[in-house]
């Protein structure tokens, strides 16, 4: 059950990671057509500093999830060796405390401006519930690793991916 | 001292201690903190502060120029740049060791990454010198050492961040940054060249001379101009960002993504665009903007969180009643940075620091920019100090060496480093500059 749950969550955040890559990669090709555009036609494209920075955000926290789960985070940890895995579990606790607040404070944040209806008051109107929910859906995703990582940590299994076993979730 | 201001302080280094990640643990002083000493909505703070942190346009220029640092790494650059750069420093004192400086300087002007800049010349240079039986000791620390110039060259990432936080000019920084820096690349290679002449019996430079001996004088100089050619993918990826950057053509988000696109058409070109090289990179890209992007929320909440507990006002008031002389008050921050860098990495460094000694050094009458410059090169420091400096791993992965013996054949460039900080703090006009005349 321990397996099928981390391999679902694991995939999940890969395919989330992903999704975090392609939007990088989709503001490099939307700002070089935005480029283009604006010196050979003379017309620019109003949404694409406005998107990116949406599509930027969204990935930054997308990306979260799986970043903790191959290392990618950093950390101190020179306290690390005294005790490996009473560190590893005071650290985690401690991160999942805070990460839970974020999320908590970040899924009410998307939330009021679902209700309110808030819109970014710039040229393209755009709802700021959507990109605040991509950002509120990513911490969370973080926080679900946190918390299956402190599991882990308590029942003596890896923390992180490794090489092979990254390779197997892709 | 106030007790918020000792409480925010020991929540800092016992949250970092208690090894929660970077990003976590500065959110978890700031919430703490204001949770504790303050009747605020800290929640509504955090998220606000979280989302404001990171919806600044500049900002988006990050995680592009990490693109094309992970781009560059998986094209045949790096071998082009060898080759290339290898007949010109064949013959100087210190011979083949240049070209760990030289590979770092080049790299570090399309890329923005120190570790991507260490990684990405080291995977060639440290096989490639032991094979010839340079001295490694050498090798790994004119590696660590010229590495950390991806930070302070432009493009740089670090000084995207620092711009954002600081509200200076991006474009300003990366021109604040150039001469400084060739100029510590050329202060690290007169280190190899000193260091190759005092040592004139040892191995590497028999095997100059005898280089040297073997390579008529003609003969160095047609493989000299032969080799340039591979040059080309780099000066026009520099031309294009430069050009872009300064001809006022595009933002320093619109250069990097001019950057991207730049790159990959040279990797098309020389066939190394794969689409298994295309996701590794766009992930490599995702997880690194992932953790520069939590720091970077971290650090906007917690600048907030002191803002209401005075921390800030309240240590440049115990700095100026100390009274200390602009040079002394420079001594007194490399001190500082200098122990708190070996415990932290780069990033989390400026980022947990700047929002207190930013107003000191503006009310000591230094520039933004100089202090900019002088805190990348801090950092660059806190790289290659253990046990927490992130080039060392770089190395020690590479070589598989013991972080102590990489240490300490990083130790004379961490020196010149400090001397180099000195130096510019005695001459800002280096970092000021260039910047004057945009």
């Amino acid at each position: 059950m321990w397996h099928y749950i981390t391999v679902f969550v694991d995939r999940f955040s890969l395919l989330l990671a992903y999704l975090a890559g392609a939007s990088i990669l989709c503001i490099a090709l939307m700002q070089l057509l935005e480029i283009m555009l604006r010196n050979v036609f003379n017309i620019s494209l109003p949404f694409v500093w406005e998107y990116a920075s949406y599509l930027h955000m969204g990935a930054v926290f997308l990306a979260a999830g799986y970043t903790l789960r191959v290392g990618g985070h950093i950390r101190v940890t020179l306290l690390q060796k005294i005790h490996p895995r009473a560190f590893e579990c005071m650290a985690t606790t401690v991160a999942l405390c805070i990460s839970a607040f974020l999320s908590v404070a970040l899924v009410k944040f998307a939330y009021n401006y679902g209700l309110s209806g808030r819109t970014s008051g710039t040229v393209n109107d755009v709802p700021l519930v959507y990109p605040a929910a991509f950002v509120a859906f990513g911490a969370l995703m973080l926080t679900l690793q946190l918390f299956l990582r402190l599991v882990a940590s308590i029942i003596g299994q890896p923390v992180e991916l490794t090489d092979s076993t990254i390779n197997a979730t892709q | 001292m106030p007790i918020p201001i000792i409480t925010t302080i020991l929540l800092v280094f016992s949250l970092l201690a208690s090894g929660a990640w970077v990003a976590l643990s500065l959110m978890g002083v700031g919430i703490s903190s204001l949770s504790l000493f303050r009747s605020i909505p800290v929640d509504k703070i955090l998220a606000q502060t979280t989302w404001n942190g990171l919806a600044s346009p500049e900002l988006v220029a990050l995680p592009l120029f990490i693109l094309m640092a992970e781009l560059l790494m998986r094209s045949r650059f790096i071998d082009g740049l060898f080759s290339a750069l290898e007949p010109w420093v064949r013959k100087l004192p210190g011979g083949l060791m240049h070209i760990n400086i030289l590979g770092c300087t080049f790299f570090a002007l399309i890329s923005g990454s120190s570790a991507a800049t260490t990684s990405a010349v080291g995977k060639i240079t440290v096989k490639e010198l032991e094979q010839r039986g340079y001295d490694r000791s050498m090798a790994m620390g004119s590696l660590a050492g010229a590495g950390t110039l991806g930070f302070l060259i432009p493009p740089s990432i670090i000084m995207i961040i620092y711009g954002v936080l600081s509200q200076t000019s991006v474009l300003k920084l990366f021109a604040a940054g150039l001469i400084p820096g060739i100029l510590l690349a050329l202060l690290l290679m007169s280190y190899i060249a000193v260091h190759a002449m005092i040592k004139q019996r040892k191995q590497s430079d028999k095997l100059d001379q005898q280089e040297t001996k073997a390579t008529t004088s003609v003969s160095i100089w047609y493989e000299r101009f032969s080799q340039l050619p591979a040059l080309i993918p780099f000066f026009v990826l520099m031309g294009v960002l430069l050009t872009s950057l300064y001809g006022g053509f595009a933002s320093p988000s619109e250069a990097a993504s001019i950057g991207v696109g730049v790159t990959l058409i040279i990797m098309a070109i020389e066939r190394s665009l794969t689409w298994s090289g295309l996701k590794a990179a766009c992930i490599g890209t995702a997880k690194t903007a992932s953790m520069l992007g939590l720091i970077i929320a971290a650090a906007a909440f917690l600048s907030t969180a002191m803002g209401f507990l005075g921390l800030p006002q309240a240590i440049s008031s115990a700095v100026n009643a100390l009274d200390l002389s602009p040079m002394q008050l420079i001594a007194l921050l490399v001190v500082s940075y200098i122990i708190l860098g070996c415990f932290l990495e780069g990033m989390s460094l400026i980022v947990m620091t700047l929002p207190i000694v930013l107003p000191i050094i503006i009310s000591a009458g230094y520039d933004k920019i100089w202090f900019g410059v002088f805190l990348i090169i801090v950092v660059e420091m806190a790289q290659i100090s253990p046990p927490v400096g992130m080039n060392l791993y770089v190395i020690q992965g590479l070589t598989g060496e013991s972080l102590g013996k990489i240490a300490r054949s990083v130790a004379p460039f961490f020196v010149l480093m400090v001397l180099f900080v000195f130096i510019l703090a005695m001459f800002p006009q280096l970092a000021t500059f260039l910047p004057s005349l945009m």
